[in-house]
């Protein structure tokens, strides 16, 4: 009887005590052991952490997979979902993170170990240890770092435990710096220590503060802050003090999972120093805030620690250390749940405690109807304007959110209907929840049909226009019209401005959706709205007003007419991005639909280091015959520039589907891998993308004179053109710019600064005059501020000592018509580089002139017709007017002989109604002329016919010229194009506001006012690639581009030669 | 097919092999690491040294299973310096069996030093030939680096995955003086590979 009750209590010990499962580090060997989801980026090899609840996979020593440069960064965490394996990709889950590493300011750790340091067999924490040397990730920050004594003289090496205890829900990580050295360690000046994290999009980025989900604008008012700040506290922005958010936590919202960065306070010294405490206390410092200065597009900065205070100095002394701490916590989606998380993390050894909170809960229900709501978005703000939570409510329309204790109100957001507010605030008590309920209006419904001439269902966009009233000339519509901060989303406008007396100053796109094959119903805010249906730049465009109210379908039909037809021409778009990007959110389906309702026939995927396959979703949607597409990549650097490989083959087995590693690679070794890629090298196209853009344009990292076509030398801020430690050529260095590739995106997206070098708009700019550029006085032509209409210059020095003048902001299209002149027979493309709705597809595209094929069903488009289209030039940019030409009866793409030079140029100019057409120039270029020369500007008559201009001119050439046809419109294209309204933070932005007083030395800073404006309206733009002319017959030599397969030898320039017993010595066996 | 598809998705469940080859004028030394997947191969592998039939690995059949990994590693891997064939010896071996010492489908993972020497000073302009086949007939990575005489300093010269029944050829460079060459072949121009 004893025995069996002894037996009795312990069954019931073991029944009432729950074990934790244990936390694990290993080494990944098979796919099933990965965290999977959309961008999941872990591959064998790499190392992975879990804990039952969490898990995690830190990339090995390599090249990153994310957007970042170095591996051994922490590149996937999910929830542990379900352990369901897909037979072809892994495991089913939903990582939805790209990457996060610590950072030093702008300096990284360049791993040369990833190891596992507690493998939690031992019931406690599991640790995975990166360990290796400082690294600039971004090389133009690598003369800000050593004028500035940023990185210590002295030998400091770097390690981050990656931290996983049994049953949490966060990953802790620490970060060391350890002064491995026999002098100290010396700081220019105190810097912020924290973390790079790249979300990627697909998380809606949520800061608890004045922000809320509205970071990128709030961004640009906290950067205006130093100026308030100097005036009234006499500070003055600088490293020690830099301008950014400071917050409690960063979060996010996303699909099914949603994550949180929380710092330490122990260490965490940046913010609160005596110099700067006054900068950052007014905005609610406390010591567990973060500072966040950069959050560009998917680059997030967050900081807090900082070398340690020695005598008053910066530094880290001889064998000494310092660490930091922080906190990445995973959710369940929304920004309460992962909240929670944040708010229970106990860490005696660090110095955080759990924070007192409390909750809000209720439902949200339709008005009227009482039904409950779900996935409604509920933000919830406290008295002082803050916002500090946010949660989706559930199937019952039930949501509860956890805040600090305080008074709250909630605002309930959801598409279709008007943001809800409750008037009244309710109190919150920590431990205890608040009951607020929220009632939304119920939409109206709107249902479009369209249909072609011939009664047929067309694939066709949908916007809805409203008018706001007028507010002031001085308010922005997303300062009144809707709230950016609790979630609503952006609406476009006319970028006119406002007026009170005119309607047509004060439009805004409501909605933009796709009638996929013909027929879309649509709920709608009730309102007065016009309503426009449209299929790109060929088919006309059809409105119709309506009132739509609660509860009532409205429907409307239209019929398109195909106003503009291009028979033996097709129109491609060859930079794309869908949700494999990890900077797009756009789903494969509302992908491909996006190019077939603007009337689009060839869309290429061009993810970056991905590549992805759109037939597929095209044939499932039944978009067969509307629609073809091709294969691609966009092979992103960091620095050097973005290049696009089609058609190439998709390998489904490995992580990127076939991308290969590019960093520290010249440019000519990636043109000839992407044709490597190729389903047939020598068929391929390899595009340089955006030449122009700052860091991300291959022309201006490499200095590319425009009218020399070669590069010069580097200013400061220039990308690292060091040769490499072993004493081999760097990959940027100008020896390694080359010009061996097919094509040049001369025309990206909506973007005209990109486009055009910038010259002094008519009419003056207004401001101040910049301090450093005079007015161009006494024939000088450079470093000083022309004439309205004429070109800013810079003097730069070339590389063999001489001087010239270059553009102070060059456009691709100058630099393309040099490249021709010079004798580069490159093929202009217009691309959109899409990446979401607002960047509407073919906006501008290329049209290819490749025979029958081109005429009635897409199915039968011939793909290699276009690439060889392309490869011999015979090709039109636009995004509106179409062109057609020829030279004696040439055609665009190529050569005529004229003996005499006496030529006859045929222009003809098509375009649908609603495009504009206002002048037409014929240009001539040649070795001659690296500027074209205007041989005739000719002005459009106003109209709306179908053909605006057909004429034929004649001339005398110079041997060995190009002919090229350039059309422009005044009329802005909305609404079927919106305006290129919300332009990126730029990282220069960033360098340029935290240089200070060396913002003087950074070249576009000098201009002040007059440089390109980042914003534009898009106006109808086209142009012909060449007609070449010579007065005798020449073939030229036909070189065969240069391949290399993937996978080939490589020369092998590791960063630093690491002895073999040093690598055997890492070697993990078991213990003997 | 089956190999050339396995290759093509970085073959999951096999052998990756990887050697570092580290020239200097008078040795030529060595690493060698073998990962073997976790699945039936190293379970076959641990069977293989499991000789009691118990199950488990003990400590005395650890080195049986050590010497088979070994054999594994280096059997199909064969170098020469411009004709001369060097025998490569193994001077330091780390097991590890990822912390599970039973007859499993777990893992298995082996790293040797090998080193070699040769009659006569090695110098600049000599090819360094590797042949090198997995025990799955998957390629090896192999990378090849040349130690000054003159300062210790070493230059990284090529790194290749090489296929099975290939001869890779690198022209060693950064050795220091010319020396006296050894072997019959005339030096070549560098990085050039044969089938």
């Amino acid at each position: 009887m004893r025995q069996l009750l002894v037996v009795a209590f312990a069954l019931a010990a073991l029944s009432c005590n729950k074990s934790t499962p244990p936390a694990r580090a290993f080494q990944v060997q098979t796919r099933s052991e990965l965290v999977g989801g959309q961008r999941a980026l872990g591959d064998i090899g790499d190392f992975k952490l879990t804990n039952g609840v969490i898990h995690a996979v830190i990339q090995n020593v390599g090249t990153s997979r994310g957007f970042g440069a170095f591996g051994g960064s922490l590149i996937d965490i999910d929830l542990v979902r379900d352990g369901k394996v897909d037979p072809t990709r892994g495991p089913v889950g939903n990582d939805y993170f790209t990457e996060m590493f610590p950072a030093f300011f702008l300096q990284a750790i360049e791993p040369s170990k990833v190891e596992v340091l507690a493998d939690g067999s031992d019931g406690n924490a599991a640790v995975v240890r990166v360990s290796g040397d400082g690294g600039d990730f971004i090389s133009i920050i690598k003369e800000l770092n050593e004028s500035l004594n940023l990185v210590p003289d002295a030998h400091v090496t770097y390690w981050v435990d990656y931290i996983l205890q049994p049953g949490a829900q966060y990953l802790k990580i620490v970060v060391t710096v350890k002064n491995v050295d026999r002098v100290d360690a010396n700081y220019g000046a105190v810097i912020p220590f924290g973390f790079i994290t790249l979300l990627g999009e697909g998380q809606h980025l949520f800061l608890p503060n004045e922000a809320g989900f509205d970071v990128r604008f709030h961004l640009d008012e906290v950067y205006k802050r130093p100026d308030e700040l100097q005036q009234k506290y006499g500070l003055a922005p600088s490293l020690e003090a830099l301008p950014g958010e400071v917050v409690s936590m960063m979060a996010t919202e996303g699909r099914g999972v949603s994550y949180a960065v929380a710092a330490a306070p122990k260490n965490a010294g940046y913010m609160g120093s005596p110099k700067n405490r006054g900068y950052y206390d007014p905005y609610g410092r406390t010591s567990e805030s973060i500072l966040i200065p950069i959050a560009s597009s998917s680059f997030l900065g967050t900081f807090w620690g900082r070398p340690p205070d020695d005598q008053g100095s910066p530094r880290i002394k001889a064998g000494k250390e310092y660490s930091y701490a922080g906190y990445l916590a995973v959710g369940t989606g929304d920004v309460a749940s992962v909240q929670k998380v944040v708010y229970g993390i106990q860490d005696d050894e660090w110095g955080r405690k759990p924070t007192a909170y409390g909750s809000v809960a209720g439902r949200v229900r339709e008005q009227g109807t009482g039904r409950p709501l779900r996935d409604v978005s509920v933000v919830l703000q406290d008295e002082k304007g803050r916002y500090a939570s946010q949660a989706r409510t559930l199937e019952n329309g039930s949501y509860v959110a956890h805040v600090p204790p305080g008074k709250y109100r909630a605002f309930a957001v959801a598409d279709a209907r008007n943001v809800a507010q409750t008037s009244e605030y309710v109190e919150v008590t920590a431990g205890n929840t608040a009951n607020l309920d929220v009632a939304l209006e119920p939409p109206a419904l709107l249902t479009v049909t369209v249909r072609d001439e011939r009664g047929r269902p067309l694939p066709s966009k949908i916007s809805v226009e409203a008018i706001y009233d007028y507010a002031g000339a001085d308010k922005l519509p997303r300062q009144f019209l809707y709230n950016l901060a609790v979630g609503e989303h952006f609406r476009n406008t006319d970028l006119i401005d406002d007026a009170a007396g005119d309607e047509n100053t004060r439009r805004y796109l409501e909605a933009v959706f796709y009638a996929t094959l013909g027929d879309v119903g649509r709920p709608m805010r009730p309102g007065h709205y016009r309503v426009f249906a449209s299929r790109g730049v060929e088919y006309s465009l059809a409105s119709q007003d309506v009132e739509l109210t609660a509860n009532h379908t409205t429907e409307v039909k239209f019929v398109l007419e195909h106003e503009m037809d291009t028979p033996g021409w097709a129109s491609g778009d060859f930079h794309v991005h869908s949700i494999n990007s990890v900077d797009s959110d756009f789903a494969l389906t509302d992908r491909v639909t996006s190019y077939a309702v603007e009337g689009v026939d060839l869309v290429t995927s061009t993810d970056h280091n991905y590549v992805s396959d759109f037939q597929p979703t095209i044939d499932a949607l039944k978009l067969s015959d509307w629609l073809h597409s091709a294969i691609g990549l966009e092979l992103t650097t960091l620095e050097m520039g973005h290049f696009n490989g089609f058609p190439i083959q998709v390998s489904p087995g490995p992580v990127s589907h076939g991308s290969f590693a590019w960093f520290r690679r010249p440019p000519g070794e990636l043109f000839a891998q992407l044709r490597g890629l190729a389903t047939d090298p020598e068929q391929a196209i390899v595009q340089v993308n955006h030449p122009r853009d700052s860091v991300l344009g291959y022309f201006s990292e490499f200095n590319m004179g425009t009218y020399t076509t070669e590069p010069y030398k580097a200013g400061s801020f220039s990308i690292d053109q060091a040769h490499l430690p072993d004493g081999g050529i760097g990959p940027y260095d100008p020896s390694q710019f080359s010009l061996d590739f097919e094509a040049l995106e001369v025309f990206n997206a909506k973007r005209d600064m990109l486009l055009f070098s910038y010259r002094v708009p008519k009419g003056g700019v207004p401001g101040p005059e910049p301090t450093a550029y005079g007015r161009c006085t006494g024939g000088k032509t450079a470093d000083c501020v022309p004439a309205e209409g004429e070109m800013t210059k810079i003097t730069v020095t070339q590389l063999d000592g001489g001087s010239m003048e270059t553009p102070a902001f060059p456009g691709a299209l100058d630099d393309w018509y040099s490249l021709l002149g010079h004798g580069h027979h490159l093929t202009a493309t217009g691309n959109s580089d899409s990446h979401s709705p607002n960047a509407e597809a073919g906006l501008p595209r290329t049209y290819m002139k490749v025979g029958p094929s081109a005429d009635g069903s897409m199915r039968g488009l011939s793909q290699e017709a276009c690439m060889h289209a392309i490869r011999q030039g015979h090709v039109v940019v636009t995004n509106g007017p179409f062109i057609e030409a020829s030279v004696n009866g040439v055609e665009i793409g190529d050569a005529v002989v004229a003996a005499d030079g006496e030529i006859d140029v045929h222009v003809k100019v098509q375009a649908a109604k609603w495009v504009d057409v206002s002048s037409v120039r014929i240009m001539r270029g040649g070795r001659d002329a690296f500027v074209p020369v205007i041989l005739e500007d000719i002005a459009v008559p106003k109209g709306t016919e179908l053909v605006r201009l057909d004429t034929t001119r004649h001339f005398h050439v110079p041997d060995r010229s190009f002919i090229v046809i350039e059309v422009r419109g005044d009329a802005d294209m909305w609404p079927v194009f919106t305006p290129y309204e919300i332009y990126s933070f730029q990282i220069s932005d960033a360098v340029t506001a935290v240089a200070g007083s060396l913002a003087s030395s950074f070249g576009p800073a000098k201009w002040g006012k007059y440089k390109p404006a980042p914003i534009n309206t898009v106006r109808p733009f086209a142009f012909t690639n060449p007609i070449w002319v010579s007065y005798a017959s020449s073939q030229p030599l036909k070189a065969p581009r240069k391949t290399l397969p993937v996978g080939s030898s490589e020369p092998f320039r590791p960063r630093a030669m690491m002895d073999l017993r040093k690598l055997f010595g890492a070697f993990h066996s078991d213990p003997n | 097919m089956v190999l050339a598809a396995g290759a093509a998705l970085g073959h999951p469940q096999g052998f990756h092999e990887r050697v570092s080859l580290a020239v200097s004028l008078k040795n030529v030394d060595g690493l060698v690491v073998v990962d073997v997947d976790g699945g039936e191969r190293a379970k076959l592998i641990r069977a293989g040294a499991d000789l009691n039939h118990d199950g488990l690995i003990s400590g005395e059949e650890r080195p049986l299973l050590q010497k088979k990994l070994l054999q594994l590693a280096l059997q199909g891997l064969k170098v020469r310096v411009s004709g001369y064939p060097l025998v490569l010896s193994a001077t330091d071996v780390k097991l590890s069996t990822r912390d599970d010492h039973t007859v499993s489908e777990t893992g298995l993972s082996l790293a040797v030093l090998v080193a070699a020497s040769v009659p006569s000073p090695i110098s600049d302009g000599m090819k360094l030939e590797v042949e090198a086949v997995s025990a799955d007939r998957s390629h090896v990575l192999v990378e090849v680096s040349a130690t000054s005489a003159a300062d210790g300093s070493v230059v990284a010269l090529e790194r290749h995955e090489v296929q099975p029944d290939e001869k890779w050829a690198v022209a060693l460079r950064g050795l220091g003086a010319r020396e006296p060459r050894i072997g019959a072949s005339a030096p070549a121009d560098g990085g050039r590979r044969s089938r």
